[in-house]
């Protein structure tokens, strides 16, 4: 029931208003950071078009928060380039670049009401009290937390608090929106709303935004281009649905989504189509690069293998050892030989009863080209 | 039946070995002062205000109430507006610098009150330090009087009293999230703004308990405005002492304490006003 009246809260609101934003390109070339010995970020080359909402995907340690202080001016790169709308900004302070920025934790003044959070930049803009009034007045009524500016932070519950964090970060009107994973202090349920919300108000304003977060879902669901980092490099940067289909390195196949990965070699080509030995059998693939090496891993998302009963041309032969129903499909774990296992997720209708644990199956690619092939060795 | 279940104390009976020596040796002896200042004479029976009517009665009584109360205002805020700078380095500092100011912050007070007294005996007589290095620089062409007036006391006990302004303004600068900080900074907030909008106001409760404590200690300190003041320069607690062991009169000496406790209470109770209310949003 709640759930559903959010739903509905959500698409009631008024529709956000439109502010003539152009957006704001941010360019980084060639930016490398050293913490001593330790390089942090290796020669990272990004373009951010305005009003473009990008997110730096990686797991813990990659370097995605060093990017982020780097852009916001909180730390000076080791060498490179960081241009906002062509403008170089390296040698800028935090305070002159006019980058907006949401924490983690919010970091809301708790010493200050919403009014004054919200009115905190407009203040320090030196702006006539007049302007602050009416400015931060548009910016609590976008956030829908208007009834709220007498409220101080700690009154507030965690949506409410990101909403005034919203609002202080756009009152001033930012170039650019840092939001530093913002969303995983929220419970799941409001989560999801919040990234809508956020996605939302930030189009509307025309602002451009680079999200921090290690939750691929999140970046999923509210980029535009998504920046896979490892180990201070982006592996790759592409619309989310590019990473998911066709990521081009192991790292961000394994990292993003579930992936089975089966040693392979190839055994003839015939144009693009390339003929690979797995354990279980031979497959068909399309591979948009193909690796030099002779070594190599195919990986397959669960859900690009279908099931069959009968055996035919590339066709990998396996046994079911287990099978798990979630909701809307089932997963179930295949063996092919002694030492390899493949997840395959097929969707579940109703009536149709499982597979039991033991059954001879055949497993097929649901098209040549949903798999991608890599080097063995890292 | 186990030993530990035979003896399981509550939490508040811990307490109790604490709470029977304060007792003892805290309120009831501040008790038996507070009686005795309401007798009318050494070992006269019955209740009386003539003690605290005694005192309010004579000028001198009264410039040595209002005198000591400038003194503790005036340390007070010496040791802020010296202190606060400190502890702000302080809070910032990292490696070898943190432990260099850990030590000069707190030798002071790993020496006795007395040893650092006299040390400023010698930084500001007649031939001391101070005068001689402003006659020696041209500054002054007599030496100027620090010794046994009231401004030698306020220097000296600023310096003996200034860690315990300094540590607590350092915990609370260390509580401050430096995001907050970052946040100032990206709204376009200054270094000048980020600290008066931002970093003072969080450290009001530091400020507050520096504050108190520095106050309190000061109007009931005898060791320095005893020695620096000479004797030419009276303190409530300098007066207690000469009521209460030159003079021998206990209930007069009595009635002087319970008016610095009240005053000391005063402070204590309005700068904890204050403090509640500043903690009521730093959370």
């Amino acid at each position: 029931m709640e759930s559903v009246e959010r739903i509905e809260s959500l698409a009631s609101r008024p529709e956000v208003q439109v502010l003539a934003n152009p957006g704001h390109s941010l360019v980084l070339e060639q930016v490398i950071h050293r913490f001593g010995e330790m390089v942090a970020l290796k020669d990272i080359n990004l373009e951010i078009r305005p009003g473009e909402f990008i997110s730096l995907l990686g797991p813990s340690g990659c370097g995605k928060t060093t990017l982020l202080r780097i852009i916001a001016g909180f730390l000076k790169p080791s060498a490179g380039q960081i241009s906002i709308d062509g403008q170089p900004v390296v040698n800028l302070s935090p305070n002159q670049r006019g980058v907006g920025i949401v924490f983690q934790n919010y970091a809301l003044f708790p010493h200050m009401s919403v009014w004054d959070n919200v009115a905190y930049g407009l203040r320090a803009k030196r702006l006539s009290n007049v302007n602050v009034n009416t400015k931060v007045g548009e910016m609590l009524d976008l956030v829908q937390l208007g009834h709220l500016a007498k409220r101080y932070p700690s009154e507030l519950s965690g949506g409410q608090q990101q909403r005034v964090a919203i609002a202080r970060a756009l009152a001033v009107g930012p170039k650019l929106m840092l939001l530093d994973e913002p969303f995983s202090a929220l419970d799941k349920n409001l989560r999801l709303d919040m990234q809508i919300e956020i996605r939302r108000l930030l189009s509307a304003q025309g602002v451009t935004a680079v999200l921090v977060t290690h939750d691929q879902e999140e970046a999923m669901s509210m980029s535009d281009r998504i920046a896979v980092m490892s180990q201070g490099e982006i592996h790759q940067f592409d619309s989310p649905t590019q990473i998911y289909d066709q990521p081009k390195t192991r790292f961000v196949t394994t990292f993003v989504g579930t992936c089975n990965l089966l040693p392979a070699q190839i055994v003839g080509r015939d144009g693009a189509d390339v003929l690979v030995q797995v354990a279980g059998g031979r497959l068909l693939v399309q591979s948009a690069s193909l690796p030099s090496e002779q070594d190599l891993l195919l990986a397959i998302r669960p859900e690009h293998l279908r099931i069959q009963l009968q055996p035919g041309a590339h066709r990998l032969s396996g046994t079911v050892e287990l099978c798990l129903p979630l909701g809307s499909f089932m997963v179930y774990e295949v063996r092919i030989d002694a030492a390899t296992k493949l997840k395959v997720t097929q969707p579940r209708s109703p009536g149709v009863s499982p597979l039991e644990a033991g059954t001879e199956i055949y497993l097929e690619l649901v098209s040549p080209q949903a798999c991608s092939l890599f080097p063995a060795q890292a | 039946m186990k030993a530990s279940q035979l003896f399981s104390p509550k939490e508040w009976q811990l307490a109790l070995p604490l709470a029977f020596f304060l007792h003892l040796f805290y309120v009831a002896p501040l008790a038996i002062l507070l009686a005795s200042s309401f007798q009318q004479a050494p070992g006269v029976a019955g209740v009386s205000l003539a003690q605290y009517g005694n005192f309010f009665g004579d000028a001198v009584n009264r410039d040595v109430l209002v005198d000591t109360f400038i003194l503790g205002v005036q340390v007070t805020l010496a040791c802020l507006i010296f202190g606060y700078p400190v502890a702000y380095i302080y809070a910032r500092a990292v490696g070898i610098w943190k432990t260099i100011l850990t030590f000069l912050i707190l030798l002071p007070l790993l020496t006795s009150a007395v040893v650092r007294t006299f040390g400023w005996v010698v930084i500001l007589g007649k031939q001391g330090l101070v005068n001689s290095a402003l006659l020696g620089l041209g500054v002054l062409q007599e030496p100027v009087k620090l010794l046994f007036t009231h401004h030698g006391v306020a220097i000296a006990m600023t310096q003996i009293q200034l860690p315990l302004m300094i540590l607590p303004i350092v915990a609370s600068i260390s509580q401050i999230d430096s995001r907050l900080l970052a946040a100032s900074a990206s709204l376009g907030g200054g270094a000048w703004r980020t600290f008066w909008k931002v970093v003072f106001p969080l450290t009001l409760p530091g400020v507050i308990s520096g504050c108190l404590l520095v106050f309190a200690l000061t109007v009931s300190s005898f060791v320095t405005p005893s020695i620096i003041g000479g004797g030419q320069i009276m303190y409530m607690p300098t007066l207690i002492y000469q009521q209460a062991v030159v003079l021998l009169n206990g209930p007069f000496a009595a009635a002087i304490s319970a008016i610095l406790l009240v005053m000391v209470l005063t402070v204590v109770i309005g700068l904890s006003v204050l403090s509640q209310r500043s903690r009521a949003y730093i959370r």
